[in-house]
């Protein structure tokens, strides 16, 4: 019976098949396939984030079937090696050789601050899909940029809000790499935070590839209310071992840039990190249907059990791109009318939440506040509040916003130190 | 006080990890006079290789034991087929171990994938003990331990057995070595495969104590060579030294000046290059 009932369907599809097949092709056919150009690090330290990148991007397209509006979408991947060189280089390529539409991705801010000009150059569209730091849409805002990212001073503004109102903090120490990540996440959070009356009493900034941090854990200030963590990647993994073992994390609160709690560290930070707080704008425990939905098909995609936010930002980032297209009826050619459309255009389902972008380029997103919990076996970010619709000038007005300076390691000055 | 002793006891602690890399290299370097830039990769493969067998296992020291083992094996592999085929010509030799360092770096990200890994090691690396009010973490302690018996042990084959003697000769002079009757060639397998040994030990501790991801071996690379150019180049006594002050500069770099702490990690290195060209226990 069952042989019968599988040998009918395939019947039934060999003659969907072959009358399909006589049908004249869609006369959308005849119009060219749109290029987009993905160019994410492939190789070197970071080609984990860039192979999440471009997996994240990659479902969605092959969830609309590599087709919008009647056009196909032909991706034509670059590695940008996390270097700014290669990724000028790369960039070239896909505009000049491969004739790209418009270009998608970007990991380290140097290398999409030396990318930036050259898409600008060439009136391509640049749409970036993670490289964080502010001034690629305050400061250096360019007329065909656009970010569905985040950056650090975005993010550290929602968590000094979140710090004094929420956890009651009224004195934090804070310890941050020493670059760009490190200097915009605490200056946003330290602005933020001194306004509404709360003091940053200690600054340290640990080198980028320090290997022990103890020292430091050893020299935070005992009187601190709670901690302020902006080191990611693997080093992350260093500090909050260090912050456990050392006693720090029985006594107090650590609230940390997401990156240091990201997914794809999970199982490598372990118990270690249980009930450190963390902000970020996405995370995989976020209860919605597109996100549960999302992670389905991502897991299955990669065959991983932890997927990071890169992913989940990257997809989101095609389904944006995606919309906008249709809006403009694949008419990419005209590209200040698509880069009109991406500007007014809102996605509200993806993973994140909803995606729209300011007049200077850059997302508005919902932060979310998680913290790090055991389920089971294993751990997720469990969110614990929602600050929705953020934006990257905070509550300020973006033209006085961009008259002081850029966060750095000086800036804000600590005056509480 | 309790700062002192802290931070005291952190600098020893990391001055055992740096030991346990530098002190294969200073080996290498010793005997064979290779820059061995492939010694980070020994200690990267040693690192995943200890997590994927404590996975499957669940024993730590039959996890650190199996990846040293493995690794020394790979290592002596590499000195006989392809170092041995450019021998005596220092830059090929440099060359080709730089290119076994970008090989093997690709290899771990296509097997094991560009996500850090911990090696969580047995329940009681978590734990710390508590004496007086300080607390002193019971991996930290095991690294010392470690490194500790590890150097005495070296000590010991070094200047007590017949192989230490021969390694003592050829490090000093290898064709009169050669030409009194001791198989050099062997010798020289034999001493990179043991500086591989070295470097996946402390590649497994390494992964417990700070994690293993792409390009840590290119990060702990740079500490191995301070600890091999301050002691002298083959000293066991030099690196063990070296790298306890390296340690404790870096210790209390970081937590005095922490503006300036790469600056009070490499400091000494000029210093001692400017006084003792060849290292603080090295021959000229």
């Amino acid at each position: 019976m069952k042989t019968l009932v599988s040998k009918l369907v395939a019947l039934g599809l060999a003659v969907i098949v072959a009358v399909g097949g006589l049908v004249p092709a869609a006369p959308a056919a005849d119009r060219p396939p749109i290029k987009i150009g993905l160019i994410t690090p492939r190789t070197g330290n970071f080609a984990q984030m860039g192979i999440d990148m471009a997996d994240g991007f990659k479902l969605y397209l092959s969830e609309i079937d590599y087709q919008v509006a009647g056009r196909k979408i032909e991706l034509v991947e670059e590695d940008e090696g996390a270097q700014p060189a290669q990724a000028v280089t790369k960039i070239r390529k896909l505009i000049t050789h491969d004739k790209v539409n418009l270009v998608v991705g970007l990991f380290m801010a140097a290398a999409a601050y030396a990318a930036a000009p050259v898409a600008q150059e060439a009136g391509v569209p640049l749409i970036i899909t993670l490289a964080a730091s502010d001034d690629l849409t305050q400061r250096k805002a360019s007329k065909y940029l656009a970010r569905v990212s985040f950056t650090g001073g975005e993010l550290g503004h929602a968590a000094g809000d979140f710090a004094y109102r929420k956890l009651g903090w009224r004195k934090v120490a804070a310890i941050a790499m020493d670059y760009g990540w490190g200097y915009e996440t605490a200056g946003g959070f330290q602005r933020v935070f001194e306004e509404l009356g709360g003091q940053v009493i200690q600054k340290i900034w640990t080198p980028v590839n320090t290997t022990d941090f103890g020292p430091y854990v050893a020299s935070l200030k005992p009187e601190a209310d709670g901690i302020l963590d902006v080191v990611t990647g693997a080093a992350s993994i260093r500090l909050i071992g260090e912050l456990r073992k050392a006693g720090v994390l029985d006594r107090k609160k650590v609230l940390a840039a997401g990156s240091a709690t990201d997914e794809t560290l999970l199982t490598a930070l372990g118990d270690t990190a249980l009930g450190v707080l963390s902000f970020y704008p996405w995370s995989a425990a976020l209860d919605t249907p597109e996100n549960k939905r999302f992670l389905a098909r991502i897991k299955q995609a990669t065959r991983k059990e932890y997927v990071g936010t890169s992913a989940a930002i990257n997809y989101g980032a095609a389904m944006w791109i995606v919309e906008a297209l249709k809006a403009v009826g694949g008419d990419v050619e005209d590209k200040d009318r698509f880069f009109q459309t991406l500007r007014a255009t809102e996605v509200k389902n993806t993973p994140r939440g909803p995606v729209k972008i300011d007049r200077y380029g850059h997302i508005i997103q919902n932060v979310y506040f998680r913290r790090v919990d055991k389920v089971g076996n294993g751990w997720q970010n469990t969110v614990i509040e929602t600050y929705p619709s953020v934006s990257q000038f905070w509550k300020y007005n973006p033209e006085e916003y961009l008259k002081q300076p850029l966060y750095s390691r000086d800036y804000p000055p600590c005056k509480h130190c | 006080m309790q700062f002192w002793i802290t931070q005291a006891f952190n600098g020893i602690s990391y001055a055992a990890l740096l030991f346990l890399v530098g002190g294969g290299l200073t080996l290498i370097f010793g005997v064979m006079k290779i820059v061995n830039i492939a010694h980070g990769s020994f200690y990267l493969l040693g690192g995943y290789l200890g997590v994927a067998l404590f996975a499957r296992t669940g024993s730590f020291y039959l996890a650190l034991a199996a990846a040293a083992v493995a690794v020394a094996l790979a290592g002596m592999l590499v000195e006989r087929v392809f170092l041995r085929a450019v021998e005596g010509d220092d830059l090929r030799q440099m060359l080709l171990t730089m290119g076994i360092a970008l090989f093997v770096q690709d290899l771990c990200l296509l097997v094991w994938g560009g996500d850090p890994f911990n090696l969580r090691g047995p329940v009681y690396f978590g734990w710390s003990v508590k004496v007086g009010g300080l607390s002193f973490p019971v991996l930290r302690l095991f690294m010392i331990g470690a490194a500790a018996l590890l150097f005495v042990v070296l000590w010991w084959f070094q200047e007590r057995t017949r192989a230490g003697a021969m390694v003592r000769a050829a490090v000093d002079n290898a064709e009169m070595t050669e030409a009194l009757g001791v198989n050099v060639p062997l010798l020289r397998m034999g001493v990179f495969g043991l500086g591989a040994l070295l470097a996946a030990f402390g590649g497994v501790v390494g992964s417990a104590f700070m994690g293993i991801y792409p390009g840590v071996d290119f990060e702990i690379l740079p500490y191995a060579f301070v600890v091999v150019i301050v002691g002298g180049m083959g000293s066991l006594t030099g690196a063990l030294v070296a790298a306890v002050l390296l340690g404790l500069a870096d210790n209390f770099g970081k937590a005095l000046f922490p503006e300036i702490s790469y600056f009070t990690l490499f400091a000494p290195m000029g210093i001692v290059l400017a006084l003792r060209p060849s290292g603080l226990f090295g021959r000229s």
